[in-house]
């Protein structure tokens, strides 16, 4: 199977990242792109870079707190976990997403 | 993040860069170390972490980017709200407002005397060489002198190169409409010359014209 790069997954970058934080708690970004990778089973590749600008914009939206802890090979290292808001902003862009896909869905299967 | 804290981030850019940097290092590491692990050589392992990272660059100018624009939608919000919250508690503004309009005026006024009294110069000819002499006893300190002292104090010269009194009184005068109350004062002849002033109405006294 061929990976999908950013391109494709534009739009749907911050929802994956509020996804993982929901479900995994405080993570550094490398957590979170080795976690969407190896949930994807590396079918979503992100240009791993691009991550950092997202979380920033995200944590100064107030959907997520940013914080320096120590990383499990002890270095300081930037944590990311979820707010309140970020969780609601989480259950639209979700049902945002559902909607889309299945609109696409029923397009490809009846058209 | 609280409005302090956007504020410090926009004035010290150099700790955030560094701050971004340190999270984009760690990043970069931990990445090179799964792939060294992975078995992958020294070459291959540097490569990919590379690739996969993508524009290093690019990534830490829209970081800065998100930082600085939420800082100035966020200002506007904030005042946007402060504003809101006062239109909402009228007394608290009104308070806030009228203490606020209290401490400026009594600041103005105080550095209005402040300025008159002590920082500018006395409105007097060469005012630094002016001194105000009082005689000073235990049972009246900075008392005004008799004026048989007054000319021991003139004639002796030793000090000062003139030496004048003034007094302060109050007068009635007779007027059309009957007596009236006056402030006034009374000189010695070389008063205005030792201010250096001239008199706003009539003519300077003469210290020839002076009395005893």
């Amino acid at each position: 199977m061929r990976t999908h790069s950013n391109d494709r997954l534009k739009g749907t970058l911050d929802l994956l990242v509020l996804k993982v934080l929901a479900s995994h708690g405080r993570m550094h970004g490398y957590g979170i792109t080795y976690r969407i990778e190896q949930i994807s089973e590396n079918v979503l590749r992100l240009e791993e870079g691009s991550l950092y600008p997202a979380l920033h914009r995200m944590a100064h939206a107030g959907w997520l707190k940013a914080e320096w802890g120590a990383s499990e090979s002890n270095r300081r290292a930037r944590y990311y976990s979820i707010t309140a808001a970020g969780r609601k902003q989480l259950a639209e862009e979700a049902q945002e997403w559902s909607q889309l896909t299945q609109a696409v869905a029923r397009v490809l299967s009846l058209a | 993040m609280s409005l302090l804290e956007r504020i410090s981030n926009l004035l010290r850019r150099d700790r955030i860069d560094n701050e971004l940097q340190e999270e984009l290092q760690f990043h970069l590491d931990a990445r090179m170390r799964d792939n060294l692990s992975a078995g992958m050589n020294a070459q291959a392992a540097q490569q990919d972490t590379r690739i996969r990272f993508g524009n290093a660059t690019l990534a830490k100018e829209r970081a800065h980017e998100a930082n600085i624009v939420v800082f100035i939608e966020t200002i506007g919000r904030d005042l946007r709200y402060a504003f809101r919250q006062y239109c909402k508690a009228p007394g608290f503004t009104f308070t806030a407002i009228l203490v606020l309009a209290l401490g400026m005026a009594a600041s103005v006024s105080i550095f209005a005397f402040v300025n008159a009294a002590l920082l500018r110069p006395l409105p007097f000819q060469d005012p630094s060489r002016l001194a105000a002499v009082f005689e000073d006893t235990p049972s009246c300190p900075q008392c005004g002198i008799s004026y048989p002292d007054y000319q021991d104090w003139k004639s002796s010269k030793q000090v000062f190169r003139s030496l004048e009194i003034w007094e302060d009184n109050a007068y009635l005068w007779r007027s059309p409409a009957g007596a009236v109350a006056l402030r006034g004062g009374r000189v010695s002849g070389g008063f205005f010359q030792t201010l250096g002033v001239t008199p706003a109405l009539g003519r300077p006294l003469q210290s020839s014209r002076r009395h005893a």
